[in-house]
């Protein structure tokens, strides 16, 4: 497929940031929604079992079923490659 | 309608199994001839821990209406006795039939019902079977029902993958076998969040769909109530559950779908008053007053 364009995911990051926020019970405004906010490592709540409720908490908010062969721990590593993985999900 | 705190009372029956632990909530007010009779069929392993708080609401708001509640925890869940990796899809129906007869001798005469949520609703679906004792049950109540035993499964699946993927193995590697083909009862089961799934249950659950019993002659037609939540964020869905037509074909079915969070998987303990609303009335017109 080809890559989602960067705009794409810009659009998302604000929506994002807000999911994850509510996802991991975060206060509001603790992700700037921006590229380089880093999440994995950063985030001392985003553990195993809160990536698996974001994961599903982005499929319920989006209507789609992610692939999670296609996941690896960089995927997670900013809010900007988180980004980049969902675009490309819903470019399908 | 006298003030009075409501009438809980907490006991052990004796399921086959062993001892099963159970919340029994008294309709009210006092001496009231109950409207239906309920017994929960909870959800699975995390999912019932997430759900207290909304199933003892529910049960309460009921018992305020004059329904009388059983909330038993299943073989291996809860304060039951027996480890989560002793559970297993038979000893759980024996469980469900345990629980209807006990409800049923508290109130003699009164509609028996199911209300299962998410993997609940499948047992509560299969434990309608006349061979499991459901012949005795008048309605089906379902909060979120899964409709096939692996949808339960995939949320695991996924947890072990991820975990797996942040400690920086690959994919492939993480991914545990969920049942071997033909070979099912000596594969190996699951472990994931602290929950050992033994095989044999993992084998059940990718069996078991939600699908009605066979209508048996003479048997009145059961109503379904189906209620489910769907992300605010989104709009209603336009469609009925896939698995909707058959129990629509079945017997008198009210679905509906309502804005709340996922509160058996959220990360806050969520209530959704709507639900409990949406359930009580749905509950009250399919069982009119009785009266001894």
């Amino acid at each position: 497929m080809v890559p989602a364009a960067p705009a794409s995911t810009d659009t998302l990051l604000p929506l994002l940031a807000a999911l994850i926020q509510q996802a991991l019970a975060l206060p509001p405004d603790r992700l700037p929604a921006q590229r380089d906010t880093p999440l994995l490592g950063a985030v001392p709540e985003l553990d195993s079992m809160a990536v698996v409720s974001l994961l599903t908490a982005l499929e319920d908010r989006f209507g789609i079923t992610l692939d999670e062969s296609e996941l690896s721990a960089e995927t997670f590593s900013t809010l900007g490659s988180l980004g980049d993985f969902v675009s490309a999900q819903l470019a399908r | 309608m006298q003030a009075s705190l409501p009438r809980v009372q907490a006991l052990y029956l004796q399921a086959p199994a062993g001892p099963m632990f159970a919340l029994h909530h008294a309709p009210a007010p006092a001496g009231v001839t109950p409207r239906a009779a309920v017994v929960f069929v909870h959800a699975l392993a995390e999912e019932m821990n997430k759900s207290r708080r909304m199933a003892a609401l529910q049960a309460r708001a009921l018992a305020q209406a004059g329904v009388a509640v059983l909330q038993p925890d299943l073989h291996g869940c809860g304060d039951s006795s027996g480890d989560f990796v002793d559970a297993r899809w038979p000893l759980w129906l024996q469980d469900v039939a345990c629980a209807l007869a006990w409800l049923q001798a508290q109130h003699p005469g009164a509609p028996l019902w199911l209300w299962g949520h998410r993997a609940g609703a499948l047992l509560a679906a299969q434990a309608l079977h006349a061979a499991h004792g459901g012949s005795a049950v008048a309605g089906l109540l379902l909060w979120q029902p899964l409709a096939r035993g692996d949808d339960a499964l995939r949320p695991w699946r996924r947890m072990q993958q991820v975990a797996g993927l942040l400690a920086g193995r690959p994919p492939a590697a993480s991914l545990a076998p969920a049942t071997g083909s033909g070979a099912a009862a000596t594969s190996p089961g699951m472990q994931a969040a602290g929950y050992a799934f033994h095989a044999e249950l993992l084998h059940a659950l990718q069996g078991v769909q939600l699908t009605p019993p066979p209508a048996a002659a003479l048997q009145p037609a059961r109503p379904t109530i189906w209620l489910d939540l769907h992300d605010p964020g989104m709009p209603a869905p336009t469609v009925a559950p896939a698995a909707a037509a058959a129990w629509a074909a079945a017997g008198p079915l009210h679905h509906a779908s309502l804005p709340g969070p996922a509160f058996w998987r959220s990360t806050d303990i969520d209530e959704v008053p709507a639900l409990i609303d949406a359930t009580t009335r749905a509950l009250l017109q399919a069982c009119p007053p009785r009266h001894a």
